[in-house]
C-alpha cells in the first residue's frame, strides 16, 4: 500500500512563479522534455544539457499512465528528477543525468544516465546517450540502454566483455523501497534506441524516435497495449516559459505533456520596484546635519530624526552613539532580503544625519533582536562612490566585518510600534501525491500575533480555522513498532478543523565572542511542545559554522489544544494507552559554504521517535536568494521497522519573494517534496534556528549581494 | 468527495477577501495570492507611474518652485512627470519623483536610476560628454543588476553626431538648440539617443535608453 507522499507548502507560488518569469530572448536550441519529465525526444533520453540552474516541471499523460516530474539542472552538465507517477500504482522516482563531452563540431553530445535509481525501481534503467546537432533545425540522437531500456530486442550485455556478472540483472530492490539499485546498474540485456528532432520554426518542433521500452509492467498489469516501438510527437514551445507537446505513442495510445520552465537566474524585475533611496549627503555641497552630537540635546534629536527617517524606509533603530569620529548604530532591517541593501541604504541616511565631525560608520544590523555583524564604512568613501561607474566592487573593497558582540550602543530609540501585533489572513494548505486522494487541501483563516517583550525575547502564535477543504479525510494509517512522531500528522486537526498551529516564546542571545544562543518554550508545531535550547558559533568571515541543539518535548493531542498524548498503537493506530510521549533530542550540527554557491549541512544525533543517527543535506544557493536542495537521514531504526521508502529523504525548494513579485520583503515561499512521512529520523521542526537567522549578515552574504548596496 | 462545489466556490471567494492587521504583510499565503491575483490584472505594479504633472504647466508655476524641475516620461509606459532636484554629489544630479523614483544625470548624461525594476547602477559617460561639444566615437559602460543581484557591466560603442539645429519651447521659453544623435552598440544591446544642446552646452531636452526592462527615458528641462 502506497500512501502519502506530500508536498507540503505553497504550490500556488508555482502559479505566481510561471506568471514572474520573463521570456528572456535565448538563441539555442534549448532541451526538449519527454512524457519523463527529463531531458529527451518523447520517451527516451538524450544526450542535450538544460541550461545550467533550469527549473521544468512537467505533467504527462498517456494511456493509463501519469507522471508528474520536477527536474533541475544542479550544475551544468547534472540533471537530477523527481517523479511521482501512476503506473499499476502509485511509484515515486529519482533519475540523474551526467552530461560528459559538450557537442563539439564533429563529436556528439554524450551523457549518461540513471533513472529511478532508488526505491521499488519499476522505472529502473540506465543508458548512455549520444546526441548531435545536423544543420541548424536537426538533431539526431543514439543510444543503449540497460533495464527497461534494454527490454525489446535487449542483446548479450556488452560489457559482459568487462566482467561476466553484467550480464544478468539481479533485483536490487528490498521490500519497504528506497534504496540505491546500484547492484544492478548497466547489468543484463542492452538495446538500441534513438530518435530525431526537427525544429520547423521557434516555436513549433517534431519529434520521432525508436523506443527500447518494452512496457512489460504496463502491459502485465494495467492491459497496456504495445504494437510498435515508434513514438511521434509534436512540440510547440511558444516562449521559454512552457512547453506543449502531442504525442502518438507505441502504436495505440496517444499521449499529452506540458512543462512549465523556470530560470532562477533571471527576474522581471532584476533591481526591484522598491522606492528611490536617499541621496548621499556630500558635507562639501552642504549638509543640514548638527556639526557635533557633543551637546545632549543635539544628540537626542538627532537620533530621534534618524530613528524615524529609518523607520519610514522599513528600518528599526536600536540605538546609536558617536565615540570620537565614529558613529556607531544598531538596526533591525525588516524590509530588504539582501542584508548588503540594508547596510547601503542606513549607509545614506547616515550621511544626511551624522554630525559633520563624523569620518567613519559602524553599521550593527540585527535579527531576532541579536546583532550578527559589524560593518565599517568610511563616509569619504560613501561621498566619493555614490552613482560612480563599478561603485558596489569598489564599496566592498573598503568595507570592513567584524563581530557585533558588544553591548548596544548607548543612546536608545523608541520605537512607537506597538509590542502586540496581530493579524489575519486567509491560508492555503495542500497535501499533494497522497496515495488514496492525489491533492488534499484546506483553505481557511489564520489569525496570528506577537508580542515583544524585549526585541529578542518575543511570544509569538497562531490559530487556524478551515473553512473548506478535504483534509479531514485521513486515509489509513499504516502500523508501526516506532512511536507515531510523524506517520499521523494527517490527523492533526483533521476533525477539529481548527486549533493552534504554534504558540511559543523565544529568546534569542548573543553569549560571547561568534557565539549565539536561543531558548524557546510552547508549542513548537502541531505535533510537538516543549523546549529548546540552540547554541551556534560562527565567526562573520567564517564559511564553517557548529551548532549544537538540545530539545525536550512532548507528543501533542491531535486536536491541535494545548494537551499531551500516549504514542498510539494497535491496527489502525487507534489505541492510545499510558503515559504521554516525551523525548529528549539534540543535535550537534556543522554548516559549510562552498565556494561554488553550495551549502553543506551535516547533523548528529537523536531524534523523536529516540533513534540515533545523521542527517545530510546539500543546497544551491543562488545569490538573489533561491534555494534548491537534497536531504536524506540515516538512523539506527532498520529499514524495515521504517517501513515504505527505508529512510528519510527529500527534495526542498525555497523561492524568495522578492524575486516573485518585484517588491522588497525578506519572506520566502518554501516547499518540500519529502519522502514518506515516517517516524523514524524525524527531527522538531521549528522556526528561527540560529543559522537562519544569522547567516543573512555575515561576510558571505553580504559579499554575494553587495551588488545591492547602492540600491 | 465531501467538498461541495459550493463550499469550493465559498473558499474561492474566502481567498479573494484581503487580510487584515498588522501582521498580515508576514503571511506568505497572503502575499502569494496577491500575487497570482495581480498578475493576472491589466496595468499591474510595473508601472509604476510619475507623478502626474499639472493640467497646464506655466513657467510661473515652474518660477515659483525652490529646487529646479525636469518634466520626464518614461516612454514605453506612457508614464509622464516631474522630478525635483534633491541631492548633488559634483558633477551629478538626483531628481527624484514624489512616488520614490529616481534619476541622476552628470552634464545631461544619465548615469542612474532607481526604482524602475531594471535600473541603471552607475555608467561611465566620460567619453560621451566629450562628444557632445563637437562629436566624436568613443566607449560608454552601464552597469546593472542582473537576476542573480549582481553588478553586470556592458560595454557600447558609441558615435556621436550632430544632425541639425532647432528652435525648442519649453513651457514659454525658447532656446536654440543643435541636435546630437549618439548610437550605441553593445554585445547584448544597441540604443539612439539624441539631445538638444542648447548654445552654453546645456542639454535642454534629450530621449535616452535606459535598459532592457524599462525602454527609453525623455527629459526636457524646466
Amino acid at each position: 500500500m502506497f500512501e502519502l507522499d506530500r508536498i507540503k507548502g505553497i504550490s500556488g507560488a508555482f502559479c505566481a512563479v510561471i506568471a514572474a518569469t520573463p521570456a528572456a530572448a535565448d538563441d539555442d536550441w534549448r532541451a526538449n522534455y519527454t512524457l519523463y519529465g527529463t531531458p529527451g525526444i518523447i520517451d527516451m533520453p538524450s544526450a542535450v544539457a538544460p541550461a545550467d540552474g533550469e527549473i521544468a516541471t512537467t505533467v504527462a499523460v498517456f494511456g493509463d499512465t501519469q507522471r508528474v516530474t520536477f527536474t533541475f539542472q544542479v550544475l551544468p552538465r547534472v540533471s537530477g528528477s523527481f517523479r511521482y507517477s501512476l503506473i499499476d500504482t502509485y511509484d515515486r522516482s529519482f533519475d540523474l543525468q551526467y552530461q560528459v563531452t559538450d557537442e563539439g563540431q564533429y563529436m556528439p553530445a554524450i551523457s549518461v544516465g540513471v533513472r529511478d535509481f532508488i526505491g521499488t525501481g519499476r522505472y529502473s534503467s540506465e543508458y548512455l546517450v549520444a546526441t548531435k546537432t545536423l544543420g541548424p533545425n536537426v538533431r539526431v540522437t543514439g543510444g543503449l540502454g540497460w533495464g527497461r531500456l534494454g527490454s525489446l530486442d535487449g542483446f548479450t550485455n556488452p560489457l559482459g566483455i568487462i566482467d561476466e556478472r553484467f550480464e544478468t540483472r539481479p533485483d536490487d530492490s528490498i521490500n519497504t523501497g528506497g534504496t540505491v539499485l546500484s547492484g544492478q546498474f548497466f547489468r543484463g540485456d542492452a538495446a538500441l534506441f534513438g530518435g530525431v528532432e526537427w525544429r520547423l520554426n521557434d516555436d513549433w518542433t517534431i519529434l520521432a524516435e525508436y523506443s527500447s521500452d518494452i512496457y512489460e509492467r504496463e502491459t502485465a498489469l494495467i492491459g497496456f497495449e504495445r504494437e510498435s516501438p515508434l513514438n511521434f510527437g509534436v512540440k510547440w514551445q511558444p516562449n521559454d516559459s512552457y512547453q506543449l507537446g502531442g504525442y502518438y505513442m507505441y502504436g495505440t495510445d496517444i499521449g499529452f505533456a506540458a512543462t512549465i520552465l523556470i530560470d532562477p537566474k533571471t527576474a522581471s524585475f532584476p533591481s526591484g520596484l522598491e522606492p528611490a533611496p536617499m541621496p548621499v549627503g556630500v558635507r562639501a555641497e552642504g549638509i543640514a546635519a548638527a556639526a557635533t552630537w557633543d551637546n545632549p540635546q543635539v544628540e537626542t534629536a538627532s537620533v530621534e530624526a534618524l530613528g524615524a527617517i529609518l523607520a519610514a524606509d522599513g528600518i528599526r533603530l536600536y540605538g546609536a552613539e558617536v565615540v570620537g569620529t565614529t558613529l556607531r548604530v544598531r538596526y533591525e532591517n525588516d524590509r530588504y532580503r539582501a542584508e548588503a541593501q540594508g547596510v547601503g541604504r542606513v549607509s545614506r541616511i547616515l550621511t544626511q544625519v551624522a554630525p559633520t565631525n563624523v569620518d567613519t560608520f559602524i553599521l550593527e544590523p540585527t535579527q531576532n533582536g541579536i546583532p550578527t555583524s559589524a560593518v565599517t564604512i568610511r563616509r569619504g568613501d560613501l561621498e566619493a562612490l555614490e552613482n560612480e561607474p563599478n561603485a558596489a566592487a569598489l564599496s566592498y573593497g573598503r568595507a570592513t566585518f567584524a563581530d557585533a558582540a558588544g553591548s548596544a550602543p548607548s543612546v536608545g530609540w523608541e520605537d512607537p510600534t506597538p509590542a502586540f501585533l496581530w493579524g489575519i489572513a486567509p491560508y492555503l494548505e495542500l497535501s499533494l501525491f497522497d496515495g488514496d486522494e492525489p491533492v488534499r487541501g484546506d483553505v481557511g483563516l489564520e489569525a496570528t500575533f506577537q508580542y515583544e517583550l524585549r526585541p529578542n525575547v518575543v511570544l509569538a502564535g497562531a490559530y487556524r480555522y478551515r473553512v473548506a477543504g478535504n483534509r479531514d479525510e485521513v486515509g489509513s494509517i499504516s502500523e508501526s513498532v516506532l512511536p507515531d512522531v510523524r506517520r499521523t500528522s494527517l490527523r492533526y486537526g483533521a476533525e477539529s478543523g481548527s486549533g493552534i498551529e504554534n504558540l511559543f516564546m523565544s529568546w534569542y542571545g548573543r553569549p560571547g565572542q561568534n557565539l549565539y544562543s536561543r531558548a524557546s518554550i510552547g508549542y513548537f508545531e502541531r505535533s510537538f511542545g516543549g523546549v529548546s535550547g540552540e547554541l551556534l558559533w560562527k565567526p562573520v568571515d567564517s564559511r564553517l559554522a557548529l551548532g549544537a541543539e538540545m530539545n525536550y518535548t512532548l507528543l501533542r493531542d491531535y486536536d491541535l489544544g494545548l494537551g499531551f498524548r500516549p504514542a498510539c498503537s494497535g491496527t489502525g493506530c487507534n489505541s492510545f494507552v499510558g503515559d504521554d510521549y516525551d523525548v529528549v533530542t539534540g543535535h550537534l550540527s556543522a554548516y559549510y559554504d562552498f565556494d561554488n554557491g553550495f551549502q553543506g549541512q551535516v547533523d548528529v544525533g537523536r531524534y523523536l521517535a529516540g533513534d540515533w543517527g545523521a542527517t545530510f543535506s546539500l543546497d544551491r544557493e543562488f545569490e538573489n536568494g533561491w534555494k534548491v536542495g537534497a536531504y536524506f537521514t540515516l538512523t539506527d531504526v532498520p529499514f524495515d521497522d521504517f517501513g515504505e521508502g527505508s529512510f528519510d529523504k527529500g527534495i526542498r525548494i525555497e523561492i524568495p519573494s522578492d524575486w516573485l513579485y518585484g517588491t522588497p520583503t525578506r519572506d520566502t515561499a518554501a516547499t518540500s517534496l519529502s519522502s514518506l512521512e515516517r517516524d523514524g529520523g524525524a527531527r522538531l521542526r521549528i522556526d528561527g534556528r540560529l543559522y537562519d537567522v544569522v547567516e543573512g549578515g555575515h561576510r558571505g552574504q553580504m559579499e554575494e549581494n553587495w551588488g545591492r548596496f547602492w540600491r | 468527495m465531501k467538498t461541495s462545489w459550493i463550499s469550493a466556490l465559498s473558499a474561492a471567494a474566502l481567498l479573494a477577501i484581503s487580510s487584515c492587521g498588522p501582521l498580515n504583510t508576514k503571511n506568505a499565503t497572503a502575499g502569494v495570492v496577491r500575487g497570482i491575483v495581480q498578475s493576472g490584472m491589466p496595468g499591474d505594479s510595473t508601472a509604476a507611474a510619475v507623478v502626474e504633472a499639472p493640467p497646464a504647466l506655466t513657467r510661473a508655476y515652474i518660477d515659483a518652485q525652490d529646487t529646479n524641475l525636469l518634466r520626464v516620461s518614461i516612454i514605453d509606459r506612457e508614464a509622464t512627470g516631474l522630478i525635483f532636484a534633491v541631492g548633488r554629489n559634483g558633477e551629478k544630479v538626483t531628481w527624484n519623483s514624489p512616488d520614490g523614483l529616481s534619476f541622476v544625470l552628470e552634464g545631461g548624461f544619465l548615469v542612474g536610476t532607481r526604482g524602475l525594476g531594471d535600473d541603471v547602477m552607475g555608467s561611465d559617460v566620460s567619453g560621451a560628454r566629450s562628444a557632445l561639444r563637437s562629436g566624436g566615437s568613443y566607449l560608454r559602460t552601464i552597469d546593472f543588476l542582473n537576476g542573480l543581484s549582481q553588478i553586470e557591466r556592458s560595454v557600447y560603442q558609441c558615435e556621436m553626431e550632430e544632425t541639425r539645429t532647432d528652435e525648442l519651447t519649453i513651457v514659454e521659453k525658447t532656446y536654440a538648440t543643435t541636435i546630437l544623435e549618439e548610437t550605441c552598440t553593445g554585445e547584448n544591446h544597441s540604443f539612439k539617443n539624441t539631445y538638444w544642446r542648447g548654445v552654453d552646452g546645456i542639454v535642454w531636452q534629450s530621449r535616452q535608453w535606459i535598459s532592457a526592462g524599462v525602454g527609453y527615458l525623455g527629459y526636457q528641462r524646466l
